[in-house]
């Protein structure tokens, strides 16, 4: 008897087989017998390697499996006649920026045939007296201006227990049983009418369906890095996207935000529990997104991620102080995933997705671990001996080091940038580059993102390491606010964060230089922008239009407009409950430690 | 524990009002506690009771 595989069993076995496959090549690469540093360092150096390369391959694999053209998208079925909530958690936000978003989603969805159907409610968290007044200020202006008194709520819990999950637990065990479905939204989230309405109509169009996570874009970056990081989110992440819907099944992922889940099934299934002992590991669940994602599919729901859906957006950090500080906190929450690998009934996936998280941030250690053998070898040299075998009169000569460096290079290289080609080639080929301003500029934007990700990548490993590091020796991140908006930053700053990443470089070349000089030419690229490091921060925060033109730019959606109009129109005149003008009465932004 | 507190006597005019302006919809609905980590040392200590009972008992 024969059994049929499956598209998702055949797309598992394609990119595990690969992934496993190049991992195992690197290995061998840095592996044999007879070697320069001894067997021990050897074999270390490779098992690093070998960990290391399987992570850069897993991605590519990802991209590579979604190269391949989608099928054709769902028939729209069903028509939404559940009710649906949208539901906007907010933690110390700008309350008008936050609420403008609200107000231009309420005013496209009173366009729609299907206006009925929705609430908004603002669900916060904010601790602070002035944020709480400005929230309460902010949210009269929005009921005034909208016209939606019993359509957008607004509650402040005097508790802030389990954080983001609690605070929407809180909302569904207060309302959940008025509504058929719930979108989940982050405070920077905002979705056009179309999208909302389109995932309505799939979550009623398949009943065992829990979640739908829609692929939020990048919009309104201004500095150098983020508008790298929006480029990138519109060109490369579809693609990433649609690998892992290929690779997901019924099994996908929740991102915690811009998705449509079932409230009965969510209800159900995703109340969490706080882990014993204290944090980083115990106590409440950082990110939760993940989990509940595993429980719904536990509990037999599916969890799907459509990355057709368009019209779905979010704002990225500014400067790469923002991104490590948000990093902070998801390394923590992934790592603490390791206390779920065991979790009773979850499936085979939701735990390999924990094991994948998990991998994302512990690889930096991998690669930090292996620049530190590789440096270290000639130190611990052995003497080679030309003659292993006996009777046999030939010498083997032990591999040349700067042979095996350069093929890693290369091997890391194409794992990294291949799949980035290959992508603007298609978008080339498909028509899609046009949203990018052409093949011209498009071409031009991604050697550009190449050549910035190429530079910010060491100091990205440095941050990565510190906070794996932080978490495995015990020290919680807590729940700073999250830093929206313009993240320019001054060079004392960048400076002061980052000094002690020179130190590391500075301290890494020096050391290769007294003990392996040859290699130094080599650990240019890695050390050479850590050294940089406060240079390369500062810079990359300042505003910059030159490149990276993406379709929300070139082709903006109707919702991005509307919001602009709202915000245009209430900046005019003192803020509500205030004499100041908005742009006075907003708090000062956060100091970006990380 | 989750504490919902929309009406604040306490609170300054503002906030009142928009608490009481945003009250959510009465709806509630059960949320049972998921099981997540799994506590094997029950489960591994009564194994080893099981096998060393008769021991002790004979």
């Amino acid at each position: 008897m024969t059994r049929s595989i499956g598209p998702v069993t055949r797309a598992r076995m394609v990119a595990l087989g690969a992934s496993l496959a190049l991992a195992a090549g690197a290995f061998a690469l840095f592996f044999a017998q007879r070697q320069t540093g001894g067997l021990w360092v050897e074999l270390t150096r490779a098992l690093l390697i070998l960990m290391a390369t399987f992570w850069l391959a897993w991605g590519a694999a990802q991209a590579a499996l979604g190269l391949w053209p989608a099928p054709a998208p769902q028939p729209r079925r069903a028509t939404p006649r559940g009710r649906c909530a949208i539901l906007v958690p907010v933690h110390e936000e700008d309350p008008q920026a936050t609420f403008a978003r609200i107000a231009a989603m309420d005013a496209a969805l009173a366009d729609t045939p299907q206006a009925g159907l929705f609430d908004i409610a603002i669900l916060s968290d904010t601790r602070s007296a002035h944020g709480a007044a400005r929230e309460a200020a902010w949210y009269l202006e929005l009921l005034r201006s909208r016209d939606a008194e019993g359509r957008i709520f607004y509650r402040r819990r005097s508790s802030n227990a389990g954080r983001k999950a609690g605070n929407i637990e809180d909302f569904l065990k207060t309302s959940g049983a008025a509504y058929e479905f719930a979108l989940i939204l982050d405070a920077d989230s905002l979705m056009a009418p179309d999208t909302i309405i389109e995932m309505a109509r799939r979550m009623e169009a398949e009943p065992r369906l829990g979640l739908l996570q829609s692929l939020p874009g990048v919009i309104r970056a201004s500095s150098v890095f983020g508008r790298a990081m929006q480029f990138s989110a519109a060109l490369h992440s579809p693609i990433f996207a649609r690998g892992v819907a290929r690779l997901q099944g019924e099994t996908g992922p929740f991102w915690g935000h811009n998705a449509m889940v079932r409230v009965r099934a969510f209800a159900e299934s995703c109340a969490l529990p706080d882990l014993a002992g204290p944090p980083p590991f115990g106590g409440h669940i950082l990110s939760h997104d993940y989990v509940e994602a595993a429980l719904l599919a536990r509990a037999g729901w599916i969890v799907r991620l459509d990355e057709d859906l368009s019209g779905s957006f979010e704002e990225g950090p500014e400067n790469i102080l923002a991104h490590a500080k948000r990093d902070r906190r998801w390394c923590q929450g992934n790592l603490q995933h390791a206390r779920l690998l065991a979790a009773p009934g979850l499936r085979p996936w939701s735990r390999f997705v924990f094991v994948q998280g998990i991998l994302a941030y512990v690889s930096s250690l991998f690669w930090l671990g292996f620049l530190a053998t590789t440096i270290l070898a000639p130190a611990l040299r052995v003497e080679p001996d030309y003659f292993p075998l006996d009777g046999w009169s030939f010498p083997v000569l032990p591999p040349n080091e700067t042979t095996r460096t350069a093929g890693l290079i290369i091997g890391v290289l194409g794992l990294l940038i291949l799949p980035k080609l290959m992508i603007a080639v298609q978008a080339i080929r498909s028509g899609r580059a046009a949203g990018f301003g052409g093949a011209a500029r498009l071409m031009g934007s991604t050697l550009a993102e190449i050549a910035l990700s190429s530079v910010t990548a060491p100091i990205f490993l440095m941050f990565q390491t510190r906070s794996v590091l932080q978490v495995l020796s015990g020290r919680d991140g807590g729940w700073p606010a999250s830093a929206r908006g313009e993240g320019r930053l001054g060079l004392i700053e960048s400076w002061q964060a980052s000094r002690w990443i020179s130190v590391v470089g500075l301290a890494g070349l020096a050391i290769t230089w007294r003990l392996s000089p040859e290699l130094v030419g080599w650990l240019i690229p890695v050390a050479g922008p850590m050294i940089a490091a406060p240079l390369v921060i500062w810079a990359t925060s300042l505003p910059s239009r030159a490149l990276f033109a993406v379709p929300s730019e070139t082709r903006p959606d109707p919702i991005l407009a509307r919001q602009d109009a709202i915000m245009a129109d209430w900046s005019r005149g003192p803020a509500p409950g205030t004499d100041e003008t908005p742009a006075t009465a907003a708090p000062a932004q956060e100091p970006q430690h990380v | 524990m989750l504490d919902q507190t929309t009406h604040r006597p306490d609170a300054p005019a503002p906030q009142a009002e928009a608490a009481r302006r945003g009250a959510l919809p009465d709806a509630p609905l059960a949320m049972p506690r998921q099981q997540l980590e799994r506590d094997l040392a029950p489960a591994f200590l009564a194994r080893l009771r099981a096998l060393l009972t008769p021991r002790l008992d004979a």
